[in-house]
């Protein structure tokens, strides 16, 4: 049952294609949009797929270990879930089941502020091995309140997410009016109804709402007003001197996500952070933003001895994690295809997704000749345009 | 309420509901059956309508009403029923389809001869308007009335004419096959409203969380509502009578092709009976949880229907309304109009001549017109009638019941019933029926009895009654030439000749699920008790620390005096006097006694207390000194601040307490004790009553911290002293900032997540110097702790401080 894999979705496209039939549009939508014209969503595809590996055929091989140790945990696979918010909303308990699911399996579940459960909750599924993605909050005594809470919880690691100084312009939920909880329109229920086994899962589940912010919003106040409300009070920008505060204030592992400059990275080395996620938000905030894949690898070069590098942002399959890996990244981050596996299969996508990515990069590294995961640089192939 | 989107739904069902019975009308044969649909009605059509049939709508907003008022035990009325349906399907039909009649006089008719024929023809016409149409009409055009806000005359003449139209065309095929389609909407639509009440309410999970366990229950002994042994006895009378010898129900048997095609029909009523408590059950249920505050659990579907419903889905849910209605009255108006015209017509008035098929469907159609009119009438008056003769109507169901019941099981099984004792028997009891139901309605008038037993109790009293004059005259008299023997079942099943053994089958399976059913749902009911038996022993061993919810509320006229009416929205902790007593205990509550109320206004936490203390000191006494400290008036450490009438406040913002003995609080945001006087002040002086430092005295920066607290306003207070002398109140406010500080540097706000604080509250009552207790205290009463341990810190109680007003937390 551990390594079930079923056969029908080899691939995240498979699991893609058969969650956009389970999932009502308007969460779809949310989970796969970019932001604009959606430009950026396909250079970073574009990015990592024009990673090549060169294998090492005749060498001496005595099979390959995909463990990696971050804070000095080992854990089983180079790859971790990145934190997505209103999971509940695209697949009824979704944070639930994947944190559970990466606790089993070993990996780092990296819980969203905005998420649809509260981080009390999950840090007691997670059996305190979750990972607590943050945003600054504007208003002090939420911020204190919070990290408090974070704190009391138990989680290890904090993720302080840079890259949202402004709530991303995505046409498709600007279309589909978008809010959490969704708006009981006509439309939004047409597109429940066509989607029966969410339907029946979500009346199980109950209403997907903010959890973990639910205590610092306004009651009553109208869905619409209330994205503003978060927008301003909750996502507040992050420099250096709002990073300093936090980092004064929180005692284990904190990560910085969202850069991409240089300039950042040496930030963030300044102010103690122990980890940067090179990343773009998956697409979603600068639709002229460029792939991570170039950045890390020259961060990787001048600072990988400094801080732990990981990276997210359109990475959909073990081909590209080791892409990833290869390009100097300590460790990857991936989002949507966790939730396409859940909208695939129900609570079992995210074994299977994990299992999936698992074996992938498994046969890649076996290919290659690669024992490790730090060794998967040597495998590059150099000096190849990118972009 | 309603937006146009609803009145399109509305309007859409009501037009299609008539286009579909028009349709079936227009593609029967010339001069077909109105009343058994040609025989042609397959067996989805024959389960679907009698199950719709069965719910009408004022059966729906019932029982919604009753679950949530009570919870699951109304669904027995449903889950039982299957047993009766069996009946139907495998002892009732093969006679009913073997004899070939289309009515169910007429089957007495062929026991019993003609006065017992003519007798239940009556019968028949008087329960089919009584039952089905008047008292149906009349609830279905009340709801109607509410949501739509027409005139009641208007409502009932609308639904009268919907279900007429294509009634009076198309006869019973009509009504069957639009019965089956109100059928699906109303499991749609009613599977709508529980799905959106389960995710409004936060899944099955909360459901299960927020729901008491007895709601749950489906066998309770000691239920108030109805005692077992009266469902147990009662509503057999009832269901028999109902689901196996009522024309409306029945005549959808006598419709079928086959016996087969009955029996699997009615099978499919009974599987689909599984649904009414999952659907039409559970949702008051779950609106229970999501709104437990309404009075009137009638109103209960209208308020959730309004409340939850989005736009579209509200017009939606009146279709279901008017399609359970419809589903009702169309039937009730074939039936009637089938016994009136093949029992009434054709051999009374007609004198048994032939009469062609022609001339019967004609008189079908003006007698359902006819009985249309009179439904209309009949609902009509029962509006401008007194509101009791409505409940009679209503209990009249259960009073129709036991003779026919009798008849039926009686006359069919045993042989010697005569057709004298049938027939003096069925009067008789007819007329003690009536009548004990019309008193027992109007007991109130007549004052009989001091308490009547449970109307299902009388219901199978009036059987065992019926039964025995049956027999007894029966006994008595010889059978005469009208009545003959019906085969016996043995020779109907070899008549009939079929295969049961596969329709056995899926009853057994049926059964099977209903037996887990019901387990399932006595699990949910008994595990609760369960827990709390495991948790109390623990509980009993320790002792109890109070807790108290404190929300926000508005902001109160600060002025001392304490008014229920400003404190409405806040937490009230009551029994002073009986709270615990560090000296003596109050044996007289106008000695001490009285209410605290605890509230937050986003600025301020508010105690404010009403107190009566007949004997206030330095006021009605001198201002004597304690032995112990002849400075106790001094505002300086040295001082007693508490000596004196007053109050105390202790809070542990941080909610940090170690089970240390002796732990004491620290003297600064993160805890503190403090005091309200009622005959000094920091401020104020000797005379004035009002804030002062507290303890730690001896700690230096406590005293520093409480005294720049009260100089700079972060905390206030006003006391007054009542007119008559009989107490005083006092209102105290302070500022979460600087004197809540949960952790270093972050003080409470009204923005976070509920905060449980650490809290306890003293009353000190001092009169003429009492000897016998330290410093000469009478009283000195606290919320929590233990005697000479209640400034322990671990001792203290619990606050919960939400930042929201309580309505939002659905406590």
């Amino acid at each position: 049952m551990n390594n079930f894999i079923d056969n029908r979705y080899p691939t995240v496209n498979d699991l893609r294609a058969k969650a956009r039939k389970r999932i009502p549009r308007f969460a779809f939508d949310y989970l796969e949009g970019g932001c604009m014209d959606e430009l950026g969503l396909q250079r970073n595809r574009e990015g990592i797929e024009a990673v090549q590996l060169r294998s090492e055929l005749l060498k001496p091989y005595s099979g390959c270990n995909l463990s990696v140790e971050l804070f000095g945990h080992t854990y089983s696979s180079p790859f971790g879930i990145a934190p997505i918010g209103l999971q509940g909303l695209m697949w009824p308990n979704a944070p639930e089941i994947l944190a559970a699911v990466a606790l089993k399996k070993n990996i780092p579940y990296v819980l969203s502020t905005v998420s649809s459960s509260s981080l009390e909750r999950i840090a007691e599924i997670s059996e305190g091995n979750a990972w607590y993605q943050f945003y600054n909050p504007t208003d002090d005594s939420i911020r204190k309140d919070l990290l408090r809470r974070v704190d009391r919880a138990g989680y290890k690691v904090l993720v302080v997410t840079v890259d949202v100084q402004t709530f991303g312009y995505r046409p498709r939920d600007i279309k589909n009016g978008l809010s959490m909880p969704p708006k009981m329109t006509l439309r939004n229920i047409m597109q429940m109804l066509s989607c029966p086994r969410w339907l029946i899962e979500t009346a199980i589940a109950g209403k997907p709402e903010m959890q973990t912010l639910k205590p610092y919003m306004p009651k009553g106040m109208p869905v619409d007003q209330l994205a503003e409300f978060m927008n301003k009070t909750v996502m507040g920008r992050v420099d250096v001197e709002g990073l300093k505060p936090i980092r004064d204030a929180w005692q284990g592992p904190l990560v910085v996500k969202g850069l991409i400059n240089e300039s950042d990275v040496a930030a963030a080395i300044q102010i103690g952070a122990d980890a940067v996620v090179m990343s773009n938000h998956g697409g979603r905030q600068l639709d002229a933003g460029e792939s991570p894949v170039e950045p890390l690898q020259r961060v990787s070069k001048k600072y990988g001895e400094q801080i732990k590098i990981f990276m997210d942002s359109g990475l959909r399959s073990g081909t590209n994690i080791a892409a990833a890996l290869a390009s100097g990244a300590d460790f990857t981050f991936l989002g949507r295809p966790f939730v396409y596996g859940l909208g695939a299969l129900g609570k079992k996508g995210g074994l299977h997704t994990i299992n999936c990515l698992h074996k992938q990069m498994e046969q890649i590294m076996n290919q290659l000749g690669c024992e490790s995961v730090d060794q998967l640089p040597h495998f590059l192939v150099p000096n190849k345009p990118i972009n | 309420m309603l937006h146009s989107v609803d009145y399109f739904v509305i309007a859409f069902y009501v037009v299609a509901i008539m286009a579909i019975g028009l349709y079936v009308a227009s593609k029967q044969k010339k001069g077909a059956s109105l009343f058994l649909g040609d025989k042609s009605v397959g067996f989805t059509s024959i389960g679907m309508s009698i199950w719709g049939t069965n719910i009408g709508p004022s059966f729906l907003v019932a029982s919604f009403g009753a679950a949530y008022g009570s919870g699951m035990l109304v669904a027995n009325f449903e889950w039982m029923a299957w047993i009766f349906l069996l009946l139907l399907a495998m002892v009732f039909s093969p006679y009913y389809l073997g004899l070939n009649v289309p009515t169910i006089p007429q089957i007495i008719k062929r026991r019993f001869g003609d006065t017992m024929y003519r007798l239940l023809t009556i019968y028949s016409l008087c329960t089919i308007v009584v039952v089905w149409l008047g008292g149906g009409l009349y609830v279905g055009g009340l709801l109607f009335t509410q949501f739509m806000g027409w005139d009641l005359t208007l409502s009932i003449l609308f639904l009268l004419v919907v279900a007429t139209s294509f009634t009076v065309v198309g006869g019973l095929a009509a009504v069957i096959v639009t019965d089956a389609f109100q059928t699906i909407l109303m499991i749609v639509g009613m599977a709508a409203l529980t799905f959106i009440g389960l995710y409004e309410l936060g899944g099955v999970e909360v459901l299960i969380e927020k729901t008491p366990a007895s709601y749950w229950t489906l066998i309770d002994p000691d239920s108030s509502a109805v005692p077992w042994y009266s469902f147990l006895l009662g509503f057999p009378v009832m269901a028999v009578w109902f689901w196996c010898t009522d024309q409306t129900i029945v005549q959808r048997v006598f419709a079928a092709k086959d016996l087969p095609t009955a029996q699997k029909g009615v099978f499919l009523a009974a599987a689909l009976k599984i649904l009414p408590p999952f659907i039409f059950i559970l949702p008051g249920i779950i609106f229970f949880s999501l709104n437990p505050g309404i009075e009137n659990s009638d109103q209960a579907f209208i308020a959730m229907v309004s409340e939850y419903m989005p736009i579209g889905f509200r017009g939606l849910m009146i279709a279901v309304l008017i399609a359970a209605l419809i589903s009702t009255l169309d039937s009730g108006l074939n039936s009637f109009s089938t016994i009136f015209t093949l029992d009434l017509y054709q051999p009374v008035i007609r004198k048994g001549k032939q009469v062609s098929n022609k001339e019967v469907r004609f008189v079908g159609q003006m007698v359902t017109l006819g009985a249309s009119v009179l439904a209309f009438f009949w609902a009509v008056a029962m509006d401008s009638v007194s509101a009791n003769l409505f409940e009679l109507l209503q209990s009249l169901i259960a009073f129709l019941a036991p003779p026919l019941s009798t008849l039926f099981l009686v006359g069919l099984f045993w042989r010697r019933v005569t057709a004298a004792g049938a027939t003096y028997g069925f009067s008789l009891s007819c007329l003690l029926c009536v009548s004990v139901g019309f008193f027992s309605v109007n007991e109130q008038t007549f004052g009989l009895f001091d308490t009547w037993p449970h109307f299902l109790t009388t219901t199978f009293i009036l059987f065992v009654i019926s039964v025995l004059l049956t027999v007894v005259i029966s006994l008595l008299t010889k059978p005469s030439p009208d009545e003959q023997w019906l085969p016996t079942f043995k020779q109907m099943s070899v008549q009939n000749g079929s295969n049961t053994k596969p329709i056995w089958l899926a009853w057994g399976v049926l059964a099977l699920i209903m037996a887990f059913l019901y387990g399932g749902f006595q699990y949910l009911a008994s595990r609760d008790v369960v827990l709390s038996q495991e948790v109390e022993p623990e509980l009993a061993s320790r002792p109890l620390k109070p807790q108290v919810s404190v929300y926000r509320g508005e902001s109160p006229v600060f002025d001392g005096w304490v008014n229920s009416d400003e404190y409405h929205d806040a937490t009230k902790l009551e029994g002073i006097d009986g709270w615990m007593a560090q000296f003596s205990p109050v044996k007289d509550k106008s000695d001490l006694s009285g209410e605290v109320y605890i509230k937050h206004d986003g600025e301020y936490l508010y105690f404010a207390f009403d107190i009566t203390d007949d004997l206030l000191y330095g006021i009605n006494t001198e201002r004597w000194l304690p032995e112990e400290n002849p400075r106790a008036h001094e505002l300086s450490r040295e001082g007693f601040p508490w000596f004196g009438d007053g109050v105390e406040v202790l809070i542990n913002a941080e909610n940090k307490a170690s089970m240390k003995e002796g732990e004491l609080n620290k003297g600064n945001g993160s805890s503190w004790q403090m005091v309200v006087s009622t005959h000094k002040s920091r401020l104020g002086g000797l005379q004035e009553g009002g804030l002062l430092e507290g303890e730690e005295r001896s700690l230096k920066s406590a005293w520093d911290n409480y005294q720049s607290w009260i100089l700079s306003g972060a905390m206030q207070a006003k006391v007054r002293i009542k007119p008559d002398f009989s107490g005083y109140s006092l209102e105290w406010r302070i500022k979460p900032d600087p004197t809540m500080e949960i952790s270093p540097g972050v003080f409470w706000s009204p923005k976070m997540s509920m905060t449980e604080m650490g809290l306890n509250i003293a009353v000190g009552d001092l009169d003429e110097p009492h000897k016998e207790n330290w410093g000469g205290f009478h009283h000195e009463n606290w919320w929590s702790g233990e005697r000479d341990k209640r400034t322990w810190l671990k001792h203290w109680g619990t606050m919960h401080l939400y930042g929201g007003y309580r309505s939002e937390y659905n406590h």
